[in-house]
């Protein structure tokens, strides 16, 4: 598979007044087409940090994020921007859906972003949601409103679909759900998916799992034989 | 304390916001104690001018009365005093202007006190036979002191009377000759006092007078004497007799103070109310913030009077800062604002100390204002009970969604349209908070730059589809009409002449009446027209009646065709006049007719009071007729013009001023309520940035929610310019002139690009504040 990410001895300090803290220390990653990865770790390990560069939403101190070879870790703020729009997608724990907007539209409003977006109808179809298309976020329940974040982050149709605690807000089977869509996504559209969260079981169903420890990857492990979500348990 | 200290922190986190609203407060307090300190130090100044130089209750001219008929009419039951002098205009000469300068000189007993309508001597000492006492700006505005002697000519005596003072009179606190001008011009026209003696052997009128003055007693009502004095009057020439109110100097300083008084109340409060609606959207912005900590404060005991009291305090602070500022603002302006009107009014410098009433009014106010705004905006935590307080709110409805049930409007708004239009109808209040501000800024920016237009109605329009003569000599007395065309059009340069009667006369219906002057023209005139300035068009003079202007017409209740009875000085008996026709103007209340029509109705032979030139060359004429002693004045267009534009261009300083303060408003709404909103919606701009919108993008989506707003507000803006000019037409309707109510389109196209430059001001600078957000931290936050 062709690597579509590198991360290159990627570091990141934070200065609060005058104490400096190192997110994170030397990390070294490659990502490939199609990929589904877990990133494990405790609370303040570094995966969200990791997450947050590799979208384009924050920037490095040191090192190198290559995109299909190309540095974006000097890119400025337009550059990022453009990078988010036509090779990222987000899924955040607790939705982020624009208030104002009916599912659909908050489909559409992605979809609108990219030259070859993927048809929101058939995307809320596709997510067995297609009675709800006109139902604003405040009228759908948790579970519904991760899948329209999801179709969403999907409709843009980008390289890369990276997911901060999707179930995190969810209970088990509503959850088992939102798996079964980031599985689908990158099966059906052989895209690559990395979720961060730290349940251990969701990395049951990933090709790799990377596990982080105090800003740098301390295990690296390659499934042979994922399960699907619905055997998943936590 | 500690609640206080966090007070204090969060006012300092939003310190543009309070900023803003602390402004808005204090620009209305400022005008609030400023506009009535004005208006009290005026008022106080006059009233105690009026009662300490005894002004008169009314006022009547006659052609001359001997001194024991004025005595037989004071002895009128009702009056209390009746005061005769002589008035006699007098032309004084200077050597480098071409301009007829005219001193109204009155005739005073040294010695006597208790005189009606006496004058203050200002510098100086009282004159000796030599002397003359002439007004304190007239000699300013002409660079006279004390001791300089004028070159006067009277009743075609040459005389050098010595300026021995100066002085300020209670009948000239507006020195206008007549209600026929309407601005000062001190240095062509000018009162003064001669001693009885010498101003009666000039004129030829030792043991008469012309002008009587009168108190009446208590509970005496002019218009009940009228009549009686009016009989005593007429066989003696009567010419005019009116009561105080239309003075004309008394008419322009009640008209300046009633304008006053009402601004005083009404315009501040519009900027309080703006400021109370901010701080309201401040606080409700504050408590959905805070909502967790009053949560926990209640659950540790806190009670609901102490919270409540805390984010008072928040108002308390925004209306002590707006009060002190406004207080201190409306004191420092009181005294430069007086300083303007003293320019245009003689009065004694009344600067009595600052009204303490009106120091504490502001302060309290200000203070009640901050309080409300913050009460209101925190009125809805009473109810939360602490669990309730600790959990996020709850989920606004669903309550119907306008752009379902408009299918067109999906049509043609892509995404960020529909966040656009869902945020105005959703946040409905502030929505409407939005229109009703911009809505004003637009009508007061369109008010201000019609102006502009309203001179051009009412003077440009004067001078180029009503006089169309370039020089106006008003005769000393009616002349025989012949000789004086003739006289006229023999002057070198002239290329057309006509002749002019103003005849001051008491017109009635019914029990209305009404006196003015009416004006009669050629039948064939074309230096002078009759028009209409809303349909903008030109009558014929009336054969066989009168034209009525339309403010006449309302005053005496009279419509086309019906019969007008007319007294003048010139008739025994009144006479009947058909209304033949009634236009707007704005010249206030006048009529029109035709000149041998008014001779046959006054039974006269044909006379004239002025005429009206067509000259090529009008200085080489007004050099000619300077010294020609039955010319009274010659009205120059061109310097007429000159004059009003000049005034004009003075006040564009403060016209601009008050616009860009329409803008300024604007600004401060829209900016506070955007950035409220984004405040609001950080987290949904924030997630748009993540799906990779630049921030130019999502700046649309805020700006064409304004622009919406913006747009709605057109309509209610142009409906409050007109009811702000109809609310000032109301208070300026007088004698002289009337407003017009219309607006010219320009004036309304001004006002959209000042508010137009608001919005895309305020966009800008949303669009800076959502370039700037931190994706990281502002999605980190909790929900």
């Amino acid at each position: 598979m062709d690597p579509i990410l590198e991360i290159r001895g990627l570091t990141k300090e934070y200065h609060m007044g005058e104490v400096t803290v190192h997110a994170l220390q030397g990390v070294d990653l490659t990502i490939c087409q199609g990929e589904f990865i877990v990133i494990l770790g405790p609370s303040g390990s570094g995966k969200s940090t990791i997450l947050n560069i590799a979208g384009g939403i924050d920037t490095p101190t040191a090192g190198q994020i290559l995109y299909r070879g190309e540095d974006i870790g000097g890119y400025n703020q337009k550059q990022l921007t453009g990078y988010r729009r036509r090779a990222v997608g987000f899924v955040f724990q607790f939705y982020n859906l624009m208030q104002n907007l009916t599912a659909l539209e908050n489909i559409a409003l992605a979809a609108e972003l990219s030259h070859n977006p993927i048809d929101p109808a058939g995307l809320l179809a596709q997510i067995d949601m297609a009675d709800r298309g006109g139902h604003f976020p405040s009228q759908m329940s948790g579970g519904q409103q991760q899948r329209i974040a999801i179709a969403r982050a999907i409709a843009k149709n980008p390289d890369i679909l990276l997911c901060d605690e999707p179930t995190g807000a969810l209970d088990f089977s509503t959850g088992v759900s939102v798996l079964r869509l980031l599985k689908d996504f990158n099966q059906t559209y052989k895209k690559t998916v990395v979720i961060i969260t730290h349940n251990a079981g969701i990395g049951q169903m990933a090709d790799r799992v990377l596990f982080i420890r105090d800003g740098r990857v301390a295990d690296e492990t390659v499934n042979q034989h994922p399960i699907p979500p619905e055997e998943v348990s936590w | 304390m500690i609640l206080l200290r966090q007070a204090v922190r969060s006012v300092w986190r939003s310190k543009k916001s309070y900023f803003a609203c602390v402004i808005l407060m204090a620009v209305g307090i400022a005008v609030y104690v400023s506009f009535n300190l004005l208006f009290v130090n005026l008022t106080a100044a006059m009233d105690s001018m009026y009662s300490r130089q005894r002004f008169g209750d009314g006022f009547a001219t006659v052609n001359s009365i001997p001194l024991d008929a004025v005595d037989k009419a004071a002895s009128i039951t009702g009056i209390r005093q009746l005061d005769a002098t002589i008035v006699a205009d007098a032309r004084v000469q200077k050597p480098d202007s071409t301009r007829i300068t005219t001193l109204r000189l009155s005739s005073f007993q040294p010695g006597e006190a208790d005189r009606l309508n006496s004058f203050i001597l200002v510098e100086g000492t009282l004159p000796t036979e030599d002397g003359v006492l002439i007004s304190d700006v007239f000699a300013a505005a002409n660079g006279w002191g004390v001791g300089d002697s004028l070159d006067l000519v009277v009743e075609g005596r040459k005389l050098t009377p010595v300026i021995t003072g100066t002085v300020q009179s209670p009948e000239y606190v507006y020195a206008i000759p007549d209600t026929g001008q309407m601005m000062p011009d001190n240095e062509v026209f000018g009162f003064g006092y001669m001693t009885a003696q010498r101003l009666g052997t000039l004129t030829g009128k030792s043991g008469f007078a012309t002008n009587l003055s009168f108190l009446l007693e208590d509970g005496a009502a002019f218009a009940n004497l009228k009549p009686q004095l009016e009989d005593a009057l007429a066989p003696y020439g009567l010419k005019t007799l009116i009561p105080r109110k239309d003075q004309p100097s008394h008419v322009m300083l009640r008209q300046e103070l009633d304008s006053l008084g009402s601004m005083a109340t009404s315009f501040p409060m519009v900027f309080i109310l703006m400021a109370v609606i901010i701080l309201y959207i401040m606080m409700g912005r504050i408590i959905a913030q805070e909502r967790m900590q009053i949560g926990t404060l209640k659950a540790f005991g806190f009670s609901n009077s102490t919270i409540l009291l805390h984010y008072l305090g928040y108002g308390a602070i925004t209306g002590l800062a707006g009060g002190i500022a406004g207080v201190a603002m409306g004191l420092m302006m009181t005294g430069s604002l007086t300083n303007v009107y003293l320019e245009f009014f003689s009065l004694p410098a009344a600067q009595a100390a600052p009204d303490s009433f009106f120091v504490m009014m502001g302060f309290a106010i200000a203070l009640g204002a901050g309080l409300l705004g913050a009460f209101m905006g925190v009125r809805s935590l009473l109810a939360l009970t602490p669990s309730e307080a600790m959990r996020p709110p709850a989920p606004p409805a669903v309550t119907g969604d306008l752009l379902g049930r408009l299918p067109f409007f999906r049509g043609v708004l892509a995404s960020h349209g529909y966040m656009a239009v869902r945020n105005i109808t959703r946040n409905k209040f502030r929505s409407a908070f939005v229109v009703v501000g911009v809505a004003f800024s637009f009508a007061l920016t369109a008010f201000m730059a019609s102006y502009g237009d309203m001179f051009d109605a009412l003077l440009l329009n004067q001078f180029t589809k009503v006089e169309l003569y370039n020089l106006k000599i008003s005769l000393t007395q009616p002349t025989a009409y012949t000789p004086a065309l003739e006289a006229a059009h023999a002057l070198s340069g002239v290329r057309r002449t006509e002749a002019m009667l103003e005849l001051p006369v008491e017109l009635r219906r019914n029990h209305l009446k009404k006196n003015v002057v009416v004006t009669a023209v050629e039948t064939d005139s074309s230096l002078y027209k009759i028009y209409d300035n809303e349909g903008d068009f030109t009558l014929p003079p009336p054969t066989g009646g009168v034209i009525l202007s339309s403010s006449l017409a309302e005053d005496l209740q009279v419509g086309r065709g019906d019969i007008l009875m007319m007294k003048t000085s010139y008739t025994y008996d009144d006479v009947p006049l058909p209304v033949l026709g009634i236009v707007h103007s704005n010249l206030g209340a006048t009529a029109y007719l035709r000149l041998d029509y008014l001779w046959a109705l006054l039974d006269s032979p044909p006379i004239v009071t002025s005429l009206l030139l067509d000259a090529e060359n009008p200085p080489a004429v007004k050099t000619a007729l300077l010294e020609a002693d039955n010319v009274a004045a010659i009205t120059d267009q061109e310097e007429s013009r000159k004059m009003y534009v000049e005034l004009m261009d003075s006040y564009a300083a403060m016209l601009y001023m008050m616009q860009l303060a329409g803008v300024g408003i604007a600004f401060a709404i829209i900016t506070n309520t955007a950035s409220i909103s984004l405040s609001e919606r950080k987290r949904e701009y924030a997630t748009m940035r993540v799906l990779g919108m630049y921030p130019g993008e999502i700046g649309r989506v805020v700006g064409f929610e304004y622009w919406v707003l913006a747009l709605i507000s057109v309509p209610p803006g142009i409906l409050l310019t007109r009811l702000l000019k109809q609310a000032m037409a109301g208070i300026i309707d007088n004698e002289i002139f009337s407003m017009p109510v219309s607006t010219a389109p320009s004036s309304f196209v001004v006002a959209a690009v000042m508010c137009m430059a608001a919005v895309v001001l305020s966009n800008w600078s949303a669009r800076r504040k959502i370039a700037r957000f931190d994706m990281v931290e502002v999605l980190k936050e909790r929900e």
